[in-house]
Parts: structure tokens; C-alpha cells; sequence
């Protein structure tokens, strides 16, 4: 049995479906071999505390990737969902302030996903200009400032562990476990395949492609508030303009994880990997004490890498 | 008829997009038990009736019965609860996902806690594929399957839900024989359980091999329809086309001139392994050949399209270097690809623009575009190629199949070039446009161009053709004069060397 598992041609061939994965091995490993005070349980959960925001946005992605559609709104939504949790536990308390984020960000993922599913703007489009709206919402709420909170319960929610994993990653993978199987068991969640992978013969097979598309937005906006509120917490105060080019980490984390921009492909896991592979070279970048600037030009090379790979195993695998 | 009553039974059918009505009063029954074909040229009007059939468009106006019960309209979904499927020709399964998944979408079996049962979904389609004998993995994307099994992966999806309506919409366009014969098998045993089958097809041998009843429309009007026995070859081609047809061959003017292309010993690794051949002036030359044989690897070698590994192309005399189809077509080589969706044209910009990019260059001055120039060129070849009706602000995409054969052929008489190379140039056209396409390549033959036509259609060689090239395993292996061919001749050849050792 474990002489099967090790066969070099099976690793080869397991390696080619999941070259995010073996990546993610090989940076960890370079990072544990070489750089110092990579592999301590503060720096790991560090990095976990960090990209689990990311997480949850590339969850949201991912399902509108799968649809082949694309949600750049997602960085605006970040600091939507902070102002008004922020602006609200003033007066409301956490439960009520943190409810208003979340329904304030998926409200206008609904909104975004009614004109995508309804229209025929292209959903680039769309999210460009819900990009705007939440951004130009945040800062009319906030009057162009940080909004600050002193509830001590909300911010230390941000910063809880268990066993020393953070509560907001521990949270993230349980989502994405649901979502997996979500994506699998349920109708809705092959419908979501199936829009992507064909819209038109969805349609004929009897999908509900325009309220398929409404949902994928509208989770997207939900998964993403999520993420910003933890981000909210994590800051203890709400930022206007926050979250700037998050969604740019989230849709590469979904391309890397094996997602296709042109629908149909992708998985939960693949985007886990694909988040976990940004954080830990993150991590590494700062550590070595490389420069930000450099590290946006390196992250970006790295993207175009990954995608390329990935591109150039799809051709291989469809001739 | 043992069972008189129609289990679908339309009743005045109108339908027309943007002020243009394509189908006017159209009536029709299906029987169970029964193949009704439906037969018409492209633009015809059959797409759309199928599309009404199925729920995808809504008439304007008419009556539907469905097992005895009226309704205005259908909805895909209710389609597809209540019995009526339709195999589209192009858009039916989702290639990444798997002939399991495909099969059960929009009806995928539930357990009782409302998750996906798989079991359930796997058991129920490979009990269907593997009643036909179709031996396939159903876990794969349907995508990485051979089209034929793809079509019947989408038959399978039809059948999973008790199907009452079978709608095949152009099944057979792309298979083999013996796919043909596999699927007209499955077809007659659909008839034994007594579904209703409405058959479209451009191909009449087969409308007589299986068909119960025919319906032609033309123009969007019902012409005719009966049971198939009560007409022949000539009556349906006739009610398609309101006129008299003429298949038979041409007599066509045999003085050629001297010779403008000569190809010695092309090679190209795995794919041309020696093709040698020469092209006078007012002469056409017919390429046939099983798919697969090389013919359109070896036509790309001729327009630098492929590198060449050895070999020697000669131009009036002179040895040429063809590097690129660019080069190609300075020297005067031209082709006119066989998928011109994809190669041919840009098919949401307008026709007069595509016709015009072959232009832009040579009527361009200081690197300016000319526009007046090119309009006058685009007019002219409109007109030489007879497009009706001759609008250039037309989209390619809402043009019939014959008429943008025709934008892709003017693209290649604009270049003026003496050779000219025609991969498949009547594939999916009708009958009518195929008519014209003929009559386009006598004009240039009498205008002392050389064309070299590849084609699968051998009714359609023998008759245009003045020399007959046989391609078997990337070889020329017959070289027969039109007088000596025949269908059986050229198939004995193309088949001989596939049965040989290599």
C-alpha cells in the first residue's frame, strides 16, 4: 500500500493535477529550510490571521469565477462592511453593527448580481461600478476618516485563538468544507458549474441561470463582509479606505488554485492552496526584508507564472 | 396508422425577430413510434420551429397541444419535465463537466436530506450508454470524448427523463458510417419504445433510411408533408428549393492552360509524408480522402501555414519559399479555410468590414485608410458573389451559412490570387448557396484561375472536379481524371493504403 502511494508515476501524475499544491510544498519547505523564524507558531499564525480575510473573499470569487464571471468590487466591499460596522456599534452594540455590515455588503452584491444576471453588461462591468459605489459609500458614511472602536470584546474576537490557530481561519476552512460540499451535493452548487461550463445548455437543461448568477453574486458580497469584518476587528477600526486591491489576491488565488476565467473550473481547495501559496510567500518576502514595492512586482510575476503553468497543463490534458 | 393520434400537434406558428417573420402558419404532428424529418435549407425556418418545440423562443402567435392539452408556449424546463428533448447540433453538454453529471443536470435524483444522490445519477447513466454498447468513462469532462460519443452522452441526457419527444437536430454532421449506423440503431429502437422522433438533416439518404414522414419548409412556410414513401430524392429537393436543381455533372470547358503550381515531395512530420502535384491554369483539382488522410495539413503547407520539413513548391516555374500565409498571399496563393467561423471570419462585425480587412492594406495611403476605395472594392465583390440581400452593416453572425461562405470567398477574389486552395467551401451550406458557390468556381476556372478543392462530398467532386486527387495516410494515392472516377473508385483507393502496414 504505502509502496503504491510513493510510486514515482503516481506522484508524477498527482503532482500535474495539483501543481498549487506541490508549490505551496516547495515554498514552505525553502522558507522552513532557509529563512529564519519562518517555521515558529507565531509566524504561521501570523500569516493565517492575515490571508484568512483573503480567504474568504477568493470563496466569494470563486463561486463568480466559476460562473465566468469576475467581482471586483470586493476590496470596496471590505471597507463598506467596516464603516458601517464601525458607524453602527457606536450607538447599536456588536450584534447589530456586525448584522448592518454584513447586509450592507450583500445587498450590493445582490444589486451587482440583479444588473450581471439581468443585463447583458458584461459583469467587468458591473463590479468596476459597484467598485466605485462602495468605495464613494464608505467615505460618504465616514466623512473621509477612520472610524475607531472601543467595544474590547469585538476587537478581541480578532485576535482569538484556539490552540493556537486563529478563530478567523479555523472559521474560514470550516466555511470552505461547506462550500465543498456544498459545490457538490446540492443542486444549486452543480448549477453553478454548469452555468459557467455552458451557459446556453444550462439554460436548455433547465438551470435557473439568471437566479444562479444573482446567488453567486450575492454570496460573493456576503463572504467578503465577512472577511471584512474580522479585518474591522483585527484593525479595531473602521477604515474607508481599506481593502484596496484585495480582490486582484482573491482572483489570483482562485486562478492559481486551478480556476478558469472562462467558467466551469475550479475548486474550494484549489483556492485554499491557491490563498495559503500567497500568504506563506508573503510571509517569506517580509521576513527576508525585501522591499513592498519589489514584493508587489514579484507577486505579480508569480501569478502570471502560476497561470501560465496551469494553461500550459490544460492544453496537454485536452489533446 | 395503428395510432392515429399526435402526441404534439402545433397549430399556425408565427414567429419573427426584429420585424423579420421566419416562420409564417407552420403546422405540425408527431406521431409516437414515429421519425418525422423536417427538411428545408438553411434560413428555412427550422431552427426556430425546434426552438419553439423545445422552449427556448416563445411564438407569437399559434396553438401548441401537447397530449391533449393546450398551451400558448413552453418553457425549457417544462420541456424538459414533460417529455420533449432536443439534441442541438452544437451547444448540448457542458464540456467540463462529466456525461454523469451532464446526464442528471437540471434533474438531478435527491436524497431524502436533499443532497445530490451520485449513486443514484451514476447507476441511471451508464444503464443507458451501456444498453447502446457504448463503452465510455462517465466520470471524464464530456469534453476530452470522441463528438459521436458526445452525441449520444447528449441522447442518454434526453432519455434520462421519460422522453416522449426526441428533437435530433442535425445528429449525423460530423460521424463516421459506422457511428451513422450506431446511432440510427439507437434511433430505431427510441421508435420501438414509441417516442416521437423529429429528425433534421441536410443528408436525403438518410431521411429514406429511417424517416416515417416528412415536412419541408421554406422561407419560414410549410410547403409540404407526408409520410415519406408518397415522395423521392427529386420531390423533396424541389418543395426545399422551389425550383429544379441540376446535380448531375457539368460540361465544363477542358482546354487548360500552362501549368502555375507544381508541389514536389512535401513532407511534413507524422502528418504529409509525400505529396507531389501540379495545377494548370483554368483547371480544378478535387482532394479527396477519409478524415484524417492529410488533406488540409497538406493545403496549409501550401500556404506556409505549417513549416515544410523537405519538399518544393513551384510558382509559374519559378521555385517559391512559402513562409507564411501572408507571403502566400503576395505571391497569389490563397485559401479559404474549412472552419470559417473560426478562421475565416469575425463574425460580430459587420460584412462589409470583413471583406474589407483583406483591403485595408492595399488601398491604404501614407498608412491611412482609404474608406471610399475600400466601400467601392466591398460593393463590387458583393455583387460578384451575388450576397442577397446585399446589406455590408449586416453582422456575420445573423447571416445563413451559405452567405457568409460567400464574405469568405469574396475575401479571396479580392486577393486576386491565380491559385487558390478550398477547404470543404460548401460544408453546411444549402443547397442553393452550394448552387452559386459551383457557379463562382466556374467563373474563375473560365478566368484562367487554378483552384485545388478539398472535399468530403463525393458527389460534389466527381461533378466540379477536372482531375481527382486521392489522399490516403498523407500520401497522394490515386490520381484519377474526372471521365475514369467514380464513388466506388475513390473510396477503393483512399481505403487500400489505410489497410497497409506501415
Amino acid at each position: 500500500m504505502s509502496m503504491k502511494i510513493a510510486s514515482p508515476a503516481r506522484l508524477t501524475a498527482w503532482a500535474g493535477r495539483n501543481t498549487a499544491m506541490v508549490a505551496l510544498l516547495i515554498v514552505f519547505l525553502i522558507g522552513s529550510l532557509f529563512v529564519e523564524n519562518f517555521l515558529t507558531g507565531l509566524n504561521l499564525s501570523a500569516i493565517l490571521y492575515q490571508y484568512a480575510i483573503i480567504g474568504f473573499l477568493a470563496l466569494g470569487q470563486l463561486l463568480v469565477i466559476l460562473t465566468a464571471g469576475i467581482d471586483l468590487s470586493q476590496g470596496s466591499l471590505v471597507a463598506l462592511t467596516s464603516i458601517v460596522t464601525a458607524y453602527m456599534m457606536r450607538s447599536f452594540g456588536i450584534t447589530v453593527a456586525v448584522i448592518s455590515g454584513l447586509i450592507a455588503s450583500a445587498l450590493l452584491g445582490f444589486a451587482t448580481g440583479f444588473i450581471v444576471s439581468r443585463t447583458r453588461i458584461p459583469a467587468f462591468v458591473v463590479t468596476l461600478g459597484s467598485l466605485g459605489i462602495a468605495r464613494g459609500l464608505a467615505l460618504l458614511i465616514a466623512d473621509a476618516k477612520p472610524i475607531s472602536i472601543e467595544i474590547e470584546s469585538f476587537v478581541d474576537f480578532g485576535r482569538a485563538n484556539l490552540l493556537g490557530i486563529p478563530v478567523s481561519a479555523i472559521l474560514w476552512i470550516l466555511l470552505g468544507v461547506g462550500l465543498a460540499f456544498f459545490l457538490k451535493n446540492r443542486r444549486i452548487g452543480r448549477h453553478i458549474y454548469a452555468v459557467g461550463g455552458g451557459e446556453e445548455s444550462a439554460r436548455l437543461s433547465g438551470v435557473d441561470v439568471k437566479n444562479v448568477k444573482l446567488l453567486v453574486y450575492g454570496l460573493s458580497g456576503l463572504l467578503t463582509a465577512i472577511g471584512g469584518i474580522i479585518w474591522t476587528a483585527r484593525l479595531s477600526s473602521g477604515s474607508p479606505i481599506g481593502g484596496t486591491n484585495y480582490e486582484m489576491e482573491s482572483i489570483a488565488a482562485v486562478m492559481v488554485g486551478g480556476g478558469s476565467l472562462f467558467g466551469g473550473v475550479g475548486s474550494v481547495s484549489g483556492t485554499v492552496v491557491g490563498v495559503l501559496l500567497f500568504g506563506v510567500i508573503n510571509s517569506i518576502l517580509n521576513l527576508v526584508g525585501i522591499s513592498p514595492y519589489w514584493q508587489g512586482t514579484i507577486k505579480g510575476v508569480l501569478i502570471l507564472a502560476a497561470v501560465a503553468l496551469s494553461q500550459i497543463r490544460r492544453v496537454h490534458t485536452t489533446h | 396508422m395503428d395510432n392515429p393520434s399526435p402526441v404534439l400537434s402545433m397549430r399556425n406558428i408565427c414567429k419573427s425577430f426584429s420585424g423579420i417573420q421566419v416562420l409564417k402558419a407552420v403546422d405540425i404532428d408527431l406521431y409516437p413510434g414515429e421519425v418525422h424529418c423536417l427538411v428545408g435549407e438553411n434560413g428555412a425556418g427550422k431552427s426556430t420551429l425546434i426552438k419553439i418545440m423545445s422552449g427556448a423562443y416563445t411564438p407569437d402567435n399559434g396553438t401548441i397541444h401537447y397530449q391533449g392539452q393546450g398551451l400558448h408556449n413552453i418553457t425549457p424546463r417544462w420541456a424538459r419535465e414533460n417529455g420533449i428533448n432536443t439534441i442541438y447540433q452544437e451547444i448540448d453538454l457542458i464540456p467540463s463537466l462529466s456525461a454523469v453529471e451532464n446526464i442528471s443536470l437540471g434533474i438531478e435524483p435527491l436524497k431524502r436530506s436533499g443532497n445530490i444522490d451520485w449513486v443514484a445519477a451514476r447507476r441511471r447513466a451508464s444503464q443507458i450508454l451501456n444498453n447502446w454498447g457504448v463503452q465510455i468513462d462517465v466520470d471524464v469532462p464530456v469534453g476530452t470524448l470522441k463528438v459521436a460519443y458526445q452525441q449520444m452522452v447528449a441522447i442518454a441526457k434526453a432519455l434520462a427523463l421519460n422522453s416522449k419527444i426526441l428533437i435530433l437536430d442535425e445528429p449525423t454532421a460530423v460521424f463516421t458510417s459506422s457511428e451513422v449506423e450506431r446511432l440510427f440503431g439507437i434511433i430505431r429502437d427510441l421508435k420501438f419504445q414509441g417516442i416521437a422522433l423529429l429528425y433534421i438533416s441536410h443528408h436525403m439518404e438518410e431521411i429514406f433510411e429511417i424517416g416515417d414522414r416528412v415536412t419541408v419548409l421554406r422561407d419560414g412556410c410549410l410547403i409540404r408533408t407526408g409520410v415519406v414513401s408518397k415522395f423521392d430524392k427529386n420531390t423533396i429537393v424541389k418543395a426545399m428549393v422551389g425550383r429544379d436543381i441540376d446535380l448531375s455533372r457539368r460540361n465544363g470547358n477542358n482546354h487548360f492552360g500552362e501549368e502555375v503550381f507544381r508541389a514536389e515531395h512535401l513532407v511534413r512530420d507524422g502528418v504529409v509524408r509525400d505529396v507531389s502535384f501540379s495545377l494548370r491554369r483554368g483547371e480544378i483539382i478535387g482532394v479527396a480522402g477519409l478524415v484524417g488522410a492529410g488533406r488540409t495539413e497538406m493545403a496549409r503547407l501550401l500556404i506556409g501555414a505549417d513549416p515544410l520539413n523537405s519538399g518544393k513548391i513551384y510558382l509559374k516555374g519559378n521555385l517559391v519559399v512559402v513562409k507564411s500565409p501572408r507571403k502566400a498571399l503576395e505571391l497569389g496563393i490563397g485559401m479559404l479555410p474549412e472552419s470559417r467561423k473560426e478562421e475565416g471570419l469575425v463574425p460580430v462585425r459587420s460584412m462589409g468590414e470583413n471583406m474589407a480587412y483583406s483591403q485595408v492594406e492595399k488601398t491604404s495611403r501614407f498608412g491611412l485608410v482609404d474608406w471610399k476605395r475600400v466601400r467601392s472594392a466591398v460593393a463590387e465583390m458583393v455583387s460578384a458573389v451575388d450576397i442577397r440581400p446585399p446589406r455590408p452593416n449586416i453582422q456575420v453572425i445573423y447571416m445563413s451559412g451559405g452567405n457568409q461562405q460567400k464574405v469568405v470567398l469574396s475575401k479571396l477574389l479580392m486577393a486576386k490570387c491565380d491559385v487558390m486552395i478550398l477547404d470543404e467551401p460548401t460544408r453546411g451550406v444549402d443547397v442553393g448557396a452550394r448552387m452559386e458557390i459551383y457557379k463562382i468556381m466556374q467563373k474563375l476556372k473560365e478566368q484562367g484561375k487554378a483552384i485545388l478543392m478539398i472535399s468530403s462530398d463525393l458527389p460534389e467532386i466527381l461533378t466540379q472536379a477536372d482531375r481527382i486527387l486521392v489522399m490516403a495516410k498523407g500520401c497522394i494515392a490515386g490520381d484519377l481524371t474526372a471521365d475514369q472516377a467514380t464513388e466506388e473508385k475513390i473510396l477503393s483507393v483512399a481505403l487500400q493504403l489505410e489497410g497497409e502496414a506501415v
